[in-house]
């Protein structure tokens, strides 16, 4: 992990270690799906985080003074829970940059069965419409208001 | 770049700029048309690239796109979010081409109902122009709507997918009527474009090239006939003489040099907020005011449409990523007036497609459905591909108050004034909108629907900005006359929705193209005397 890192110098290790943990905690493995926290989808995610570098520093600075590291998973769950509404701003702007990156990925998007990296060109066969269900509209007589100087 | 003299300026390059350049080109006049904005290369479409769901630069608000050839909106004193593109194609590159027309009693709201104000034109009138745009941006469609008057489609149906479908079956329960969307979009190869890939955001620009969007419908035709089209030409101001008549224009180039484009006609087709704001820039001795705005009301009137988005989840995939996300299927139920409703008009009930995995994901975490930890993909794969919406729009009444106008503090990157919105709802929108809302409810609880959103009507977008520069025959009550000429300027024109007289309950563009297409004819049939 540290490879992918090294090349990103916006934020300090420490700040990185507290990053990818928050990562972990928000998107974990499941359902057939990768942690945001794998190198994988990091190597995504953390370029877009250190063009908020503004906004996330100051919030960075105060997660540390919790030592998220220390707790079990479900204990770090709740405290984020805690300040995610007490520090908006910094979750809103972190929450929102995770899911563009992690949610773009091609390994994402292979496994929800979507086209990747992007619809074009394979584009997407949309099956054959079944034109009787508009069988009870066509019984309909026209109803638009027909106006004299239009017959 | 010459600024030799040229017969006509045209000033825009969208959806009603390309329809006049290209009816105008039959006359062998020179024609110049001017556009801010630049040539948009397909392949950089978001749908051929990564990240295709959250590009910036096809954000399809200004305030959030921030291109240096968009200019500043301030809608903040809006409920309805002005959207728009600036480029050649104007906001055809990014509209979802649903291709409604209005209907015959959009031009007489006045008369039948006592709301608004009549057209000087009716929908006879342009039946003709309707078919000649039509065959120019290839409409798919399903011929026979009983809630329509009829016309010929040049295509067959975008198909309805699993959530049209099963929207379909919920109208149907209802006994309510809907049909398959008339959709500018080429679900087979027409007039050199190719067939629809069912890539989806639609809104984002056609990677395909199947979505009619001007720069690949009208304007090669234009250009092949002799039309000028520069871009990156942003102009500040129409210039006029001593008598009053319009004589071309100020513009700068992309390096921000002025330039003074001389023209015998002007024709303005910078939408319903860029026209307003472009005449209001256009001050002089003769019009301290601005041009053409002796009625005073160029800028008022602004209509945005009422619009109900209710969003309904299902609990299985619907395939609802996939086709043409703002083209399935529409109802017209709850079109025409009914007097045992507490609102004069109506609106069309029109489905949206649910959204790829981001923006399904951006969405969930917003309304607080997308938990952190353990639980967060079940939660997404409950929301992912299982939602649609139905989309109201409906008709919202011309109200004075409703305004573009100058922003005296903001400017563009040229240093011209930007503009302030400033509209509201009136009672007999906001009416409308809790109907609608209701009936799209019912619709998704009969397509067997497991939950719907609450109704929203705040902070939706619309990019249909009408009303502007209205057209009639009373100089006093309109800015220009019945074929668009301007009552004060002899020889200068609006093309663009800014010169509807009612919104309508559908999307404009057929109709703003069909309103263009007119205006060019009625000036083709007058050239010899078009300024008595
Ligand atoms: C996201 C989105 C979805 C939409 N979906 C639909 C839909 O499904 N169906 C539908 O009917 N409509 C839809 N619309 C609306 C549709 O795009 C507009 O109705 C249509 O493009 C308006 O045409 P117009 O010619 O009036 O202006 P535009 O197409 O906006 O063109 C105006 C042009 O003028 C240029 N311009 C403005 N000021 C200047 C200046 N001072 N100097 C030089 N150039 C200037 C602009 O850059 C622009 O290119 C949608 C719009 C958006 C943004
Ligand atoms: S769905 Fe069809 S029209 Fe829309 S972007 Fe894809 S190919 Fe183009």
């Amino acid at each position: 992990m540290s490879d992918i890192l090294a090349s990103d110098n916006t934020y300090t290790e420490s700040e990185r270690a507290i990053l990818t943990l928050l990562c972990e905690l928000m998107i974990p493995a499941g359902n057939g799906r990768p942690s945001a926290a794998d190198p994988e989808l990091l190597n995504d995610i953390l370029p877009r985080l250190s063009t908020h570098e503004s906004v996330l520093k100051p919030g960075l600075a105060i997660l540390a003074t919790l030592s998220l590291e220390k707790l079990a998973a479900s204990e770090q769950v709740a405290l984020i829970h805690q300040h995610r509404e007490a520090h908006a701003t910094f979750f809103q702007v972190f929450e929102s940059q995770v899911i563009q990156a992690y949610y773009a990925h091609s390994i994402v998007l292979t496994s929800l069965g979507v086209n990747a990296p992007s619809p074009y060109p394979q584009g997407y066969d949309v099956q054959e419409t079944d034109w009787s269900l508009l069988d009870p509209v066509r019984g309909r007589e026209p109803f638009y208001r027909q106006l004299e100087t239009e017959e | 770049m010459s600024n030799e003299p040229v017969d006509v300026l045209i000033i825009g390059a969208g959806a009603s700029g390309a329809a006049v350049a290209w009816s105008l080109a039959d006359t062998r006049m020179r024609i110049l048309c001017l556009e801010q904005g630049d040539w948009v290369n397909p392949a950089t479409y978001p749908s051929a690239g990564p990240g295709y769901e959250n590009r910036q630069d096809f954000a399809i608000r200004p305030n959030d796109r921030r291109l240096d050839v968009d200019y500043p909106i301030d809608d903040d004193d809006s409920p309805v979010k002005v959207v728009n593109f600036n480029g050649v194609g104007g906001g055809t590159i990014l509209y979802m081409a649903h291709f409604p027309r209005f209907h015959p009693s959009d031009f007489r709201t006045r008369s039948l109902d006592g709301v608004g104000e009549d057209w000087p034109i009716d929908y006879a009138t342009l039946a003709p122009y309707f078919a000649e745009n039509d065959r120019m941006m290839g409409v798919a469609g399903l011929a026979g709507d009983p809630g329509c008057p009829p016309k010929e489609m040049q295509l067959p149906p975008v198909p309805l997918g699993k959530l049209g479908e099963r929207i379909a079956g919920g109208f149907n329960e209802l006994g309510w009527h809907w049909w398959p969307s008339e959709s500018a979009i080429a679900t087979e190869p027409y007039d050199g474009r190719d067939r629809c890939l069912n890539l989806g955001p639609c809104s984002s620009g056609c990677a395909q090239g199947a979505k009619a969007s001007t720069d690949i419908t009208y304007w090669p035709h234009a250009i092949r006939a002799g039309v000028e089209l520069r871009t990156r030409c942003r102009v500040r101001e129409i210039t006029v003489d001593k008598k009053g008549m319009a004589t071309g224009a100020i513009y700068y180039d992309e390096n921000g040099v002025e330039h003074e484009q001389k023209a015998a006609v002007v024709i303005v087709a910078c939408n319903g907020v860029g026209t307003p704001r472009l005449l209001l820039n256009s001050v002089s001795t003769a019009f301290p005011d601005g041009i053409a705005n002796g009625s005073g009301l160029v800028g008022k009137n602004l209509m945005l449409h009422a619009m109900a988005v209710v969003q309904g989840q299902f609990d299985s995939r619907i395939d609802g990523f996939m086709g043409p996300i703002g083209c399935a299927l529409w109802s017209k139920e709850f079109y025409e007036t009914d007097p045992s409703r507490k609102f004069k008009r109506g609106y069309t009930m029109e489905i949206v497609r649910g959204g790829g995995p981001a923006g399904t994901a951006l969405n969930g975490m917003a309304m607080g459905m997308l938990p952190w930890g353990s639980e967060h993909h079940t939660a997404f794969d409950q929301l992912f591909d299982k939602a649609g919406s139905i989309c109201a729009v409906g008709e919202d009444l011309a109200e004075e108050h409703n305004t573009v106008t100058l922003d005296p503090e903001v400017v563009d990157s040229n240093g011209i004034p930007a503009v302030k919105i400033a509209y509201t709802l009136g009672e007999n929108s906001r009416n409308m909108i809790e109907h609608a809302g209701e009936r799209a409810k019912e619709v998704f609880a009969a397509a067997g629907a497991v939950a719907t959103s609450p109704i929203i009507s705040s902070g939706v977008s619309s990019g249909h900005s009408m009303g502007t520069a209205r057209m009639g025959t009373d100089p006093a009550r309109s800015v220009v006359n019945e074929w668009g000429r301007s009552h004060d300027v002899k020889n200068l024109f609006v093309v663009d929705s800014s010169v509807f007289v009612t919104s309508a309950g559908v999307n404009p563009t057929s109709t703003l193209q069909a309103v263009s297409l007119y205006i060019a004819d009625s000036m083709k049939k007058r050239l010899a005397n078009l300024f008595d």
